[in-house]
This record gives structure tokens, C-alpha cells and sequence, in this order.
């Protein structure tokens, strides 16, 4: 008797529609405890609208999502906070979302992601690279075992890409979280993913 | 889990709230309003004549937090609770943080009731705050003299005391009813602007149907009544609790909170439509068709059934009222009048214009007053004339000639000088 250990995520004839518009027309798509998988596409391709009813923030027409990785966290598009608060604030009201089981792993979120000499100053003047770096830090203070990250270094510098890259790998290797990882940076995924889906006119059209 | 998902949820929001400019601005104001306000009254001459109470904002501590209460009821209610409340659920559209916010282990109901519990608990204690500061501005500066009631009843120190918060807190219900509908704004245009202006442009629209139709039930159904419920705990015989000032609050709150949940619940967050310009456009329609199908309903109300204001009604409210002022003008002036004496014989009241019954500032009410005649035994009653406004909440203010009544102060036997109860008279009866 074979034992298939269950997917972190499964994703099942996805389909989405705005008004006349259908974005996604029944997506299949599975990533493993443990796995980095790539999805890409050209623009409109659908890629954050998935993202997004994985999250359950869109509800889908048709097609199921299950998650029994848990807890999932991400990025969706870019990264935002409320500006008149600071960095450190700003995670202490996400983890109040999380029942503050977070609140131990701040520090270490903001340290992770290099943040920690800037916690106490307002996320209003961050950059861009910054709030994405922040985006990476309000996801990792949930432990999460699925990670989904729409675009996480489109505003990083070399070093941000090098170490966001080194991050998501450890947290695949040493603690198994399964991550989906949406980008149009094919380099940094060439170095990253273990397996790649190609997302076009609402469909995978290739995968490997 | 919703109670711990709530408290969590809630905490988060109270911070949120705390930390804005807007919230921090009005505690400010709340606690410095009233003592500016009564600094004011007490350093100028002035006496606000046409409000509750505001004819003894000079010889009672227990009057200025009230006149204040009229005023904040009518609009400072009303923009504290769309500040609060009316941007509380569009600032996440603003900042493009529902997508943090409802993906976190809370779920949305959690979400919902704790943004609009932060908001309700950030208005009630402002109200707390201005009550206490209002109260203690009025016992410092003026003094904790007795007030005389809207009966014309005086009303010592101690009972006093109590019923000034006790109306604060009365105001309580229509407060978080203003709350629901800039919640219901907040959610229903996801824009700021019209989360706030929402409610407030509904109480000035509220405001401006007070003017207008009949005093019947249909104005009793207009939230901004509810802040008058008050008037209740100051007239005698008590009037009771105000059961429809409550009910209708909790109309005014339940019907928008509803409304909000219905859309909130169902809302998807992305796709066409969700943010950027035609949001503000979507916000803005969806403002103006709301209060102009509210408007549509309560301008039918307001013009629903008979006027209950009638020249009887006036009459049997005024004649008790102007005998309690005239016993205590003459204590006032060291005279001893035994309770329960009849001081006037009878009233006849009548408008000047058009109508019959109803408000309006054209009433003249003719009083037989008992004058004292020291040659003759039999009680000899003079018709005096007083000009009567009344509005469409039941108070009245009523003038008399100066000739008669004398002038606006007096002197004491020990030689204070202090209001002439009879100069104005201001009371308040249910209309109903």
C-alpha cells in the first residue's frame, strides 16, 4: 500500500468571470508541502485573480480550492500598509488578525528582511522595495505552511532579489512550506522554483 | 471563536481609530468645548433663551451642560459620529488593505462588528468626556445651584446632578444609530468623503424637515427627535423612559447596519470596479441615491396624520408651567406662597396666521393671572398676553409684556440679582 502524502494546495477547474469577461476558465493546479512552484504568464494573464481566490478574497464561479496547508500566507500585488503607522504597528495589527499568535516573531520578521533598523518609523515613507520587503515580513509572522507571493521582488535591488530568493528556498527546505510564486522575473525563478506553471487565456497551458 | 476573534479583532481597530488625527482632534475638543463654552457664557451677557434651559445658564451649573447638549445633539452628534464611523471601512479601500485585513486568521463578521463596535465605543466616550467636562465646567464656573425644569420646576442640587448625565446618556442610542449610517455609507460608497458627508448631510436634511408638515408620530420617526428624548426627564409629572425615542434609534441603527452587513458580506474584493476613479463615482451615487430615497420616506412621515399641537394642548401645558415660575418668582423675591396655589385662572391660546394647530413662532396665549389686591377680598384675575413660539419637538418659548412681568432681572430681598422666571418662559410637554 502506497501512501501519496496530500497536497498543500489543490486547485480544481477554476473558473472566473467579470461580467463578459472570463479571467480564469478551469485551472487545475497542485503544489506540494515543500515545493516552489512558478506561475507565469503575460499580463491579464489571470495569475493574481487565482492568487486571489486561493486567499478567498474573490469567490469563483466554478471549481473548488483547498488548502491543507495552514496557515497561507502571501503577497497579493504590491505590498500595503496603512502609512500613518509604523513598520513594527502595522505588523502588530495583522497578528491581532492572527489572534496575536505572531506577536514573538516580529522582531525576527523585521530582522529576516532587514527591516529592524527601520521598524519604528512610518511605512508612509517607505519605498517601494521596502514595503515589499515588508510584505515578506507581515507573511512569515504567520508560520505559514502555503506562501503565496504575487510579484515579492519587482521592487527589489539585486541583493533584496538574492535574499528573498535564499529565504523562500529555506523556508521550502529545512521547514517544508509550500510556496506559489507568481512573477515575470524568469531569471529569479530559473534559480528558485522546483516547477513551473504557465498560465494563458485563463488556462495552464504547460507545466513541468 | 467569534467573541475572541471580536476582542481581537476589535483592539486593532481601536488602535487604528485612536491613531488618527481626526479622532485625536475631536477628544480634544470634547474635553476643552464645554469649558470654553461655559467660560463664554458666564464671561458674556448673553442668554441663549430659545434652548432648554438656557434662560439659567446664569443662576445654575446644572444648565450650560444642557444648552451644550442641544446644540451637540443637533449637529455635534451627528459629525462625530461620521467621523468616526463614516471613513472606518472605505480608509482600508483607501489604503488597499482589505487584502491584509481578510486574509488573516479573523473572519469578516469578526471584521465588521469590530469596526463598527470601535466606532461606537470611540463615540460613546466622547459623549462620556463632554458630559463629565461639560458638568463639571458648568458646577465649577457657574455654580451648583438648583435648575428649574421644563415644567417650570425647581429641581435641587442632588437630583439635578443625576439627571444632566442621565440625559447625556439618553442621547446614547441616536449616537450609535448616526454610527450604523456611517458605517453603512463607509461600506456601501468605499469613499471617505461620502462615508462621512452621508449622515451628515441626512441630520441636516432632518434638521430642515423639523420645519416642515405636522408634529404628528412621522416627526417622532426622524432620528434627530431622538436627541430630544431628554426633554422627558426634566418636565414633571416624569415622562418615563422614552421607549420611542429608543425604538426608533434602534430602527435607525439595525435597518443601515443590515444594509452594510448585506453588502459587505457579499463583496468581492478585486476586479473591475474595487478601486481608482470609478469608486469615487460609484461612492458618489450611491451617497445621493441613498439619502434622496431616505428623504423621499421621511418627508412622507413628516406629513402623515393630524398635528397634535393644539390650542388645547398649548393651554393645558402652559398654565401649570407659568404657575410653578410665578411660586418660585416669589420666593425669589421673599414671598411665601403655599404649594398647590392656582395662580392663574385659565388660557386661551390661538395663532395669529393661517394655520391652528401646529409649530410655528405666531401663537399668543392669553393667561388670567391672579394679582394680589390688598383692598379687596375676592381674588382679582388680569388677562396677560404672551407671544409663543413653539416648535415641532413641543417646547415653547413664551414672551410677556415687560409691563406686566417687569424686567429681565430683579433684586432678592438680600440683594442678588438674579433671572426673572417670568421674563421667558421655556417649556417643553410631548407632543404626542
Amino acid at each position: 500500500m502506497s501512501v501519496v502524502a496530500s497536497p498543500a494546495l489543490a486547485v480544481e477547474g477554476l473558473v472566473k468571470a467579470y461580467g463578459a469577461n472570463t479571467v480564469l476558465s478551469g485551472v487545475n493546479l497542485t503544489v506540494a508541502p515543500g515545493e516552489v512552484r512558478g506561475l507565469i504568464g503575460p499580463n491579464g494573464a489571470g495569475k493574481t485573480t487565482l492568487l486571489r481566490l486561493i486567499v478567498g478574497l474573490v469567490k469563483p464561479d466554478a471549481g473548488t480550492v483547498v488548502t491543507n496547508a495552514q496557515p497561507v500566507a502571501g503577497i497579493i500585488e504590491e505590498p500595503t500598509f496603512y502609512p500613518y503607522l509604523s513598520a513594527r504597528v502595522n505588523l502588530e495589527l495583522l497578528d491581532l488578525l492572527d489572534r496575536g499568535a505572531g506577536a514573538t516573531r516580529i522582531d525576527a520578521a523585521l530582522e529576516s528582511v532587514g527591516l529592524a533598523a527601520r521598524a519604528d518609523d512610518r511605512v508612509g515613507g517607505f519605498s517601494s522595495g521596502m514595503r515589499q520587503r515588508l510584505g515578506i515580513a507581515a507573511a512569515l509572522i504567520r508560520r505559514p505552511r502555503l506562501l503565496l507571493l504575487d510579484e515579492p521582488t519587482s521592487a527589489l535591488d539585486p541583493e533584496g532579489v538574492a535574499a528573498t530568493v535564499a529565504l523562500v528556498r529555506r523556508l521550502a527546505d529545512e521547514d517544508g512550506v509550500a510556496t506559489l510564486i507568481a512573477s515575470h522575473q524568469i531569471d529569479m525563478l530559473e534559480t528558485l522554483v522546483d516547477s513551473t506553471s504557465r498560465l494563458a487565456d485563463g488556462r495552464i497551458v504547460d507545466q513541468h | 471563536m467569534i467573541s475572541t476573534d471580536l476582542r481581537y479583532a476589535l483592539r486593532g481597530e481601536l488602535y487604528k481609530l485612536s491613531s488618527q488625527t481626526v479622532a485625536r482632534l475631536l477628544t480634544v475638543a470634547t474635553v476643552l468645548g464645554p469649558l470654553l463654552f461655559t467660560l463664554l457664557i458666564r464671561v458674556g451677557n448673553a442668554t441663549p433663551g430659545d434652548t432648554p434651559l438656557g434662560t439659567w445658564v446664569h443662576s445654575s451649573g446644572f444648565a450650560p451642560p444642557l444648552v451644550l447638549l442641544a446644540f451637540t445633539a443637533s449637529f455635534g452628534f451627528p459629525v462625530s459620529a461620521a467621523l468616526l464611523a463614516g471613513d472606518i471601512f472605505a480608509a482600508e479601500d483607501r489604503h488597499d488593505t482589505w487584502k491584509n485585513v481578510l486574509t488573516r486568521a479573523v473572519d469578516r463578521r469578526a471584521v465588521f462588528a469590530a469596526k463598527f463596535l470601535a466606532a461606537s465605543l470611540y463615540a460613546i466616550g466622547l459623549l462620556a468626556l463632554g458630559a463629565v467636562s461639560a458638568l463639571a465646567s458648568g458646577v465649577l464656573i457657574v455654580g451648583s445651584q438648583p435648575v428649574i425644569g421644563l415644567s417650570g420646576q425647581l429641581i435641587g442640587a442632588a437630583p439635578a446632578f443625576g439627571l444632566v448625565l442621565a440625559a447625556w446618556a439618553l442621547c446614547i442610542p441616536p449616537l450609535l444609530a448616526f454610527v450604523a449610517l456611517g458605517v453603512f455609507f463607509s461600506v456601501a460608497t468605499r469613499n471617505g468623503i461620502a462615508g462621512v458627508f452621508g449622515p451628515i448631510v441626512l441630520a441636516l436634511l432632518m434638521q430642515l424637515l423639523q420645519r416642515i408638515g405636522n408634529a404628528g408620530l412621522g416627526h417622532q420617526l426622524l432620528l434627530l427627535a431622538s436627541f430630544d428624548s431628554w426633554h422627558g426627564i426634566f418636565t414633571t409629572p416624569l415622562q418615563g423612559l422614552p421607549l420611542l425615542a429608543i425604538l426608533v434609534s434602534l430602527l435607525w441603527t439595525v435597518v443601515p447596519l443590515a444594509g452594510a452587513w448585506w453588502l459587505f458580506s457579499r463583496r468581492e474584493f478585486g476586479g473591475a470596479g474595487s478601486s481608482g476613479g470609478s469608486a469615487g463615482w460609484r461612492g458618489l451615487t450611491v451617497m445621493v441615491s441613498s439619502v434622496l430615497a431616505v428623504t423621499a420616506v421621511m418627508v412622507a412621515l413628516c406629513y402623515a396624520g393630524s398635528d397634535p399641537i393644539t390650542p388645547r394642548k398649548l393651554e393645558a401645558e402652559l398654565r401649570p408651567i407659568f404657575n410653578n415660575l410665578t411660586i418660585y418668582q416669589q420666593h425669589e423675591l421673599g414671598r411665601t406662597i403655599l404649594a398647590g396655589t392656582k395662580l392663574n385662572d385659565s388660557s386661551v391660546c390661538a395663532r395669529r396666521g393661517y394655520a391652528q394647530n401646529g409649530q410655528g413662532d405666531d401663537w399668543v396665549c392669553t393667561i388670567d393671572v391672579l394679582t394680589p389686591q390688598a383692598d379687596t377680598p375676592t381674588p382679582n384675575f388680569e388677562p396677560v398676553d404672551y407671544d409663543v413660539s413653539i416648535k415641532v419637538n413641543g417646547c415653547f418659548s413664551a414672551d410677556g409684556p415687560p409691563s406686566f412681568i417687569g424686567n429681565q432681572t430683579f433684586k432678592t430681598p438680600s440683594g442678588k440679582r438674579v433671572y426673572n422666571p417670568l421674563f421667558e418662559i421655556y417649556g417643553c410637554f410631548n407632543p404626542l
